[in-house]
Formats: C-alpha cells, structure tokens, sequence
C-alpha cells in the first residue's frame, strides 16, 4: 500500500489537514492569541488601493499566488536522491513546526505593527542594526538566486533540453509584440490572450520539432557528423541520441560508442557554450530591467501565469488518473531511506538546508508582511492566510516528491540512472535537478493523452520562462536593496541607479559563475537565515508580551544550528584539500559570508534577550491598543 | 431583508504575478524603497482605490448591515476569479450577452462588476456618477422585487 504514490500523498494531506485543525489552531489562539475584536491595519488605514479588507478565500489566492514558486519544486526534487521517506519527513515536520509557524509569526507581529513589514519591525524590537542584517541577507539571497537561474538556464538550454530554447526566446518576442499590442494599441485583451497562447503552443511544437544544439556550434566536423549519426540512428539501434539532443546525452552516445577525441572536443566545448549564455542572460536580465515594465515583463508575466497554473493543474490530474488505473507512474520506485549516496554530502544536515522553500521559507515573511497583511480583513484570518497557505505550499513538495519518486521510471533510479549518484542530479547542477522534475512531470502529463515528448518542453519552458521573468523584476529590485544598504551604511552618494545596477548585476554575475553546483545549498541556508531573523523578531515581540516563545524560539534554534552546521561541514571540506580552484576559493570565501551573517544574527538575538522585556523604541506607541484590551474603536 | 449589492473590482495588482519566493517581494518596503516597478498597474489600482473610497462613502452600513459588499480580486487568483465569475452569472442571471461577458471577463482588466453584470472594462472607465445611479436602480428594483 505503501508503494502508491497516490496513498502516500492522500495520508501526506491527512496529516497536514490534521495539524492545521490542531497545532495551527494552539498557535493562533494560545500563542499569538489573535483577536476578532482588535482593528486590523486593513481596517484602520483602509484606503482601497493597499489596506483593502479581504475575504479569506480571495486573499488565500492571492498569498498562495505570491509565495508559491521555483523553491518547493527544486529542493524536495534534490533531496529525494536520499530517499522519499526523509524527505516526505522533513517537509511535514519543517512545514508544520517551522514553516507555518514562521509565516503566521511574521503575519502577527506585522498586524501588531500597523501593517509594518518584518524588517522595519526588527528594527524597533531588536535594534537598528537588524535592519540592515535583513537588507544584506536579502540582497545575497536575490543575487544568489538569480546567479543559480542564469547558470540552471544556461545548463538546461546546453545540456538538457534544448528544445526549450525556440519556445523560450520566441515568447520574448511574443511578450514584446502583446505588450505593444495591449498597452499601446489598446487591442482587446481577451483576443490577444489566445492569440499569444496559440503562438506560444506553436512555439513548443517547433522547439520539439527543432532542437537547437548549441553545442554543436563550433565543433569539428567530424564531431558534427557523429553526432548527427546518433541523432539520425533508428530507434532499434541500441546505441543513439534520444530528444531533445542535449550535450549530456550526446556524449553518453559518443562515450558508448568509442570516439573519444569527440568527446574531448565536447567537454571543452561544452563549458564555452554555457559562460556564452551566461553572459547572454545577465545582459538580457540588464537590459530587460532597464525596458518600460509593459514592454516585456509585465505581458511574459502574464502569459506565465497561464503556464504555471495549467502546469501545476494537470500535474496533480495527472498523478490522480495514474493512481486510478493503477499505472506504473504511480508505482515509487525510489527507496525509502538512501543515506550512503555515492558522492553526496551526508544527509545529515545537508537535507535539510536542500529542502528550504518546501518546509521553510524566509521569504514567505516579506510576503506576509508586505502585500498580505494589509489585507486581512479579522486577525483570526491570519490562521487560514498563514498557517494553511504554507501547509498547502508543504502539499505542492509532497506532489514533486511523489513526481520524482513515481514519476520517474525505474531506470531513473538504478544503477545507471539520474539518481544513482549525486553526480547525477546533486552534483549535476540545477539544470541536472530540473531536468529530474521536467522528466517526472513529463510522465504525469503522458496519462492526460500530452505525447511525453510535448510535456517535456512545455514543462522545461515553464520552468525557464518562470526563471527568466523573475530575472526581469529581480535585477530591479536588487538595485533598489543596494540603494537602500548604501543609505543605511550612510553612503548617499553610492546610492544612485548606475552604482547600484552594477554591483546588482556584478553580484548575480559572481554567483552564476561561481559554480551552479552548491548554489542551491547557499540560497537554502540564506532563506533559512532570513527566517530565522524573522523567527527572532516574533519571539521578541513574544517576550516582550510576556507569552510563551518556545514555540517559536526552539524552530529558530534549530534552523540556524542545521544551516550554520552544513555550511561548516562545507568549509572544512574545502580547507581539507590540498590546492583550491578559482570556484572553490570563491565558494569558501561566500560561505564566510554566510556564515558571518548567522553569528551576526545570533549576536543580535542574545543582545536583544539580555535587554529583557522593555520595549524598544516606540514598540508600545506602534502597537495600538494594549494586549488583551478591548480595543476603543471598532471594526468599520 | 434586502440583500446587498455584490461590487466585483477586479484590478491588476502592481507586483509579479508568477514571482513566487523570490520574484514577488517588490511589495515590501525594506526592499524596495517605496519605488513602483509596475507604475502602470499602480496607476490602475489607485483608480479603482478611489472608486473604492466613494461606494464606502456613499452607500455606508445602514444599522449596521452593509448595502454594499465590495471585493477586489487581481489574476493573480486566476483559480478563484474563474470559478467567481460562473458564480455571478448563475446567481444573477444576467442574460446570456451579459453573462458571457462578465464570465469572461477574467482576461479584461481592470473591470467593475456589478450584482454579475459588467459596468466598467478595460478602456472604458467608469465615473462616480454613473456607478452611483446604476447601485441606486439595481437597489431600486430588488426593493421592488422584495
């Protein structure tokens, strides 16, 4: 029973339905204590463009829409290499204990702040300096999540899946004309919606019909034409390149088939081809970020949202109707617990800074405080916001966990397979990792009648449109951050556009070329650091409120002791080598980076505990009516 | 009792819609400095933020019960709108031009919705006046009715 895919996800959802109704309801009442009565900032400030009073099943769309992504797909899609049953664990455990509980902390302190978001909040209860903690973890989480995008796209497009790349690029043009269309010929939106869709359709038929292969662009001819042999072998031949002709496949083939000096000429053409996309996509990412909003972000945006939605949609139809017919995509073929992977780091902590978004996500607590607090219409309703949109995101890892654990055929998984190793899909990279995804949701959408070959490239270029989207809106926002850590350091002369676009796009381009493999694990662990940091401020607030911080305190302690444990582990494995290369000199010296933030974080916790209960500045005038009052004003 | 009138504003919110962790965080203040990247989204909520401000202003709760109900939704909440829009169309049956066009009102935004009947969309905004005196006959003939 226990080998269905389908079983495990429904006892998954049972449990995480069970804490929503138990532990979810011991935090919001026992804990936060939060009151019907009390005026929310939707209320007080109600202006109906920001604080606009929202019933819970619209604002529960619009929270889930913000905090759902990339992140609860890729880590569960690593970290499953160590068996699904720590992992499934893991995302139940963090989920419940840390990751709801840290949304619905950063949602109550927010409420108790007018609507302040948890940074600025930090800043009255822990100290100035917080702020600017806050403000440097955020800028290296942009910038290493954007390097890991550009260096996963590069190595998808080379790689795996360069099928992705005709759709990809042609949906810029796509985006461009719409926008033009919507924004300035004032074209109806409904009509050009299905235009732009069926030209994004046509352009996945294309990309499947024609992969570009970059790789091969520059080779030898005599590399050229074994290549285009495997390519061309029929499909009875054992030995030949199978679509989408990625470079990794193409030299499994010239690998299994003895040309050797071809698949030398390979290996050094295949590193040139991705710094080249690379640099590609960090100066489309500046010049995208420099373009009017509607003339390409806004309307790829809005034809991705389209993507992700039918994506995730027939994704979970798809598992459904093979748990129904009792196919083999609904058989987990992976094993329960692995913890001897050939070539990993051991599982233990490296797990659980992998699976970051899926279980916990600091980034959720800028969601919460910034956009969803505005909008609660009771503070009770912070309980279904908070706690049950993270239980739902924990839903969505558990489906990626049953997509690589089932969805994957059994050679996936053997001794040849993509998880064979950590060279295969955590030492791979990100692309390596996405390509599990892709493949496993490729198997899904198989059992809805989408020929496998079609869903591998609607999904790869979801995936890429998603990264590169984000791209877009990331650079910008970066630069904005800089600007703001310049003022904060008083340097308001360095707080300009040009500085701060340069040393934005100088730090997405460090991470993307520093190295694609660990830079997951870093982003984890900076996530994690930045949930801490909002863990610290709830328990704080907590403190000062004379409530218990157990709860919220023993989640902090241990994020931070796991996260701060794997990136020591990772240091002394590199200071036990006996030369560095470039990339491993650049990952040592970021993880110091890292790591000096968490002991920051820590100091700053203990100086704000040893202060005790008095308020910090102006906490008591911020907080509106004292605990456990009855408020003067009542709800409008 | 008379039921209140339903007002749907749906609007584009000014913030990525697919972001997810790590795109959707332009909200937050710390982050972005109060700057706007989507300038001509924002131009569009501050516009239905005020038609919003008049319907509080002029139809307020009469003893306490509200005579109208206003909800704004973005796509961002494709899932929801979808299912809302079908909803209207049932529950008020509008006529099937009128119907169809309020369910498909998911791709043209921004638009106001009134008791399932569109009254505003996207090119064509829509002035105080007007809205007022289309909640006031609607209010009218469900007294009439009741």
């Amino acid at each position: 029973m226990w080998e269905n895919a389908a079983v495990v996800a429904l006892a998954a959802f049972a449990v995480l339905v069970a804490a929503y109704f138990t532990y979810g309801r011991f935090i919001a009442d026992r804990i936060c204590r939060l009151d019907p009565n009390r005026v929310t900032p939707a209320h007080a400030l109600q202006d109906g463009v920001d604080y606009v009073p929202t019933r819970v099943p619209i604002l529960f769309g619009h929270h889930f829409a913000s905090i759902a992504g990339l992140g609860p797909i890729l880590g569960p899609a690593i970290a499953v290499i160590w068996g699904w049953g720590p992992a499934l664990l893991w995302v139940l455990f963090g989920c419940i204990f840390l990751g709801a509980v840290h949304d619905l902390g950063a949602l109550f302190v927010s409420l108790r702040h007018q609507g302040r978001s948890v940074g600025e909040v930090a800043r009255s209860v822990i100290g100035p300096r917080a702020r600017l903690l806050s403000l440097v973890i955020i800028y290296f989480l942009m910038a290493l999540a954007m390097g890991a995008f550009c260096n996963a796209i590069a190595d998808l497009f080379v790689n795996f899946n360069p099928d992705a790349i005709i759709p990809s690029v042609g949906l810029m043009i796509v985006a461009v004309l719409f926008g033009t269309a919507v924004y300035r010929f004032r074209a109806p939106l409904g009509l050009t919606t299905l235009v732009a869709l069926a030209a994004f359709a046509g352009l996945i038929i294309w990309g499947v019909e024609q992969p570009v292969c970059t790789y091969q662009w520059g080779l030898s001819a005599e590399t050229v034409a074994a290549i285009e042999e495997g390519k061309n072998a029929p499909p009875e031949a054992e030995q030949r390149i199978e679509l989408p002709y990625g470079a990794d496949a193409a030299k499994r083939y010239l690998s299994a088939a003895g040309r050797n000096a071809a698949v030398e000429e390979l290996a050094t053409a295949v590193p040139q081809v991705q710094l080249r996309w690379i640099f590609a996509l960090l100066a489309y990412g500046f010049l995208a970020s420099v373009l009017p909003v509607w003339l390409l972000l806004q309307p790829r945006d809005y034809i991705n949202s389209f993507q992700l939605y039918f994506a995730l949609g027939t994704m979970l139809l798809g598992l459904s109707l093979a748990a129904i017919r009792g196919a083999e995509a609904a058989h987990i073929e992976a094993p329960w617990f692995r913890p001897d992977v050939p070539g990993s780091p051991p599982w233990f902590p490296f797990l659980f800074v992998t699976i970051a978004c899926g279980a916990v996500s600091g980034f959720h607590s800028l969601v919460s405080s910034g956009t969803t607090v505005k909008q609660l219409d009771r503070e009770p309703d912070a309980r279904p916001i908070g706690f049950g949109a993270m239980l739902t995101e924990g839903a969505l890892a558990v489906l990626v966990i049953m997509a690589c654990a089932a969805g994957l055929k059994s050679q996936y998984w053997g001794p040849d397979g993509l998880y064979a190793s950590w060279k295969g899909v955590g030492g791979g990279g990100l692309a390596a990792q996405l390509s599990a995804v892709v493949l496993g949701g490729a198997e899904f959408l198989n059992h809805l009648g989408i020929p496998a070959k079609i869903g591998r490239t609607f999904l790869a270029v979801t995936i890429t449109a998603f990264a590169l989207t984000t791209l877009d809106s990331a650079t910008r926002l970066l630069r904005f951050n800089v600007e703001e850590i310049c003022r904060s350091i008083r340097l308001e002369k360095l707080a300009n556009r040009y500085f701060a676009s340069a040393v934005a796009v100088a730090g997405i381009a460090f991470f993307a070329l520093v190295s694609g493999k660990t830079l997951w694990t870093l982003f984890g662990t900076a996530n994690q650091l930045l949930a801490g940091l909002t863990l610290l401020t709830v328990s704080l607030f907590l403190y000062q409120l004379g409530r218990p911080v157990l709860y919220t305190l023993v989640p902090m302690v241990l994020m931070l002791a796991v996260s701060s444990y794997a990136m020591i582990w990772k240091m002394l494995d590199l200071w036990g080598k006996q030369s560095w290369t470039g990339e491993e000199r650049n990952l040592f010296l970021v993880s110091c980076g890292v790591l000096v933030l968490a002991f920051w974080l820590v100091a700053e916790g203990l100086a704000a505990f040893a202060r005790g209960r008095v308020a910090a500045d102006g906490l008591a005038a911020d907080t509106g009516p004292p605990d456990g009052a009855s408020p003067g004003a009542q709800r409008e | 009792m008379i039921e209140p009138i339903h007002v749907l504003l749906i609007r584009e919110q000014a913030e990525q819609l697919t972001g997810g962790c790590c795109g959707t965080v332009g909200d937050d203040e710390l982050v972005s400095g109060g700057r706007e990247i989507f300038t001509d989204a924002r131009r569009d909520q501050v516009a239905l933020g005020a038609l919003h401000r008049l319907i509080r202003d002029f139809f307020p709760p009469i003893d306490g019960k509200e005579q109208v109900r206003v909800d704004v939704v973005d796509p961002r909440n494709q899932f929801y709108l979808f299912f809302r829009l079908w909803r209207e169309v049932w529950r008020y049956r509008p006529g099937l031009r009128a119907g169809l066009q309020t369910a498909l009102q998911l791709f043209s935004l921004p638009a106001v919705i009134v008791n399932g009947q569109v009254i505003s969309r996207r090119g064509r905004p829509l002035d105080a006046d007007t809205f007022c005196q289309t909640v006031r006959q609607m209010r009218r003939r469900m007294e009439t009715t009741d």
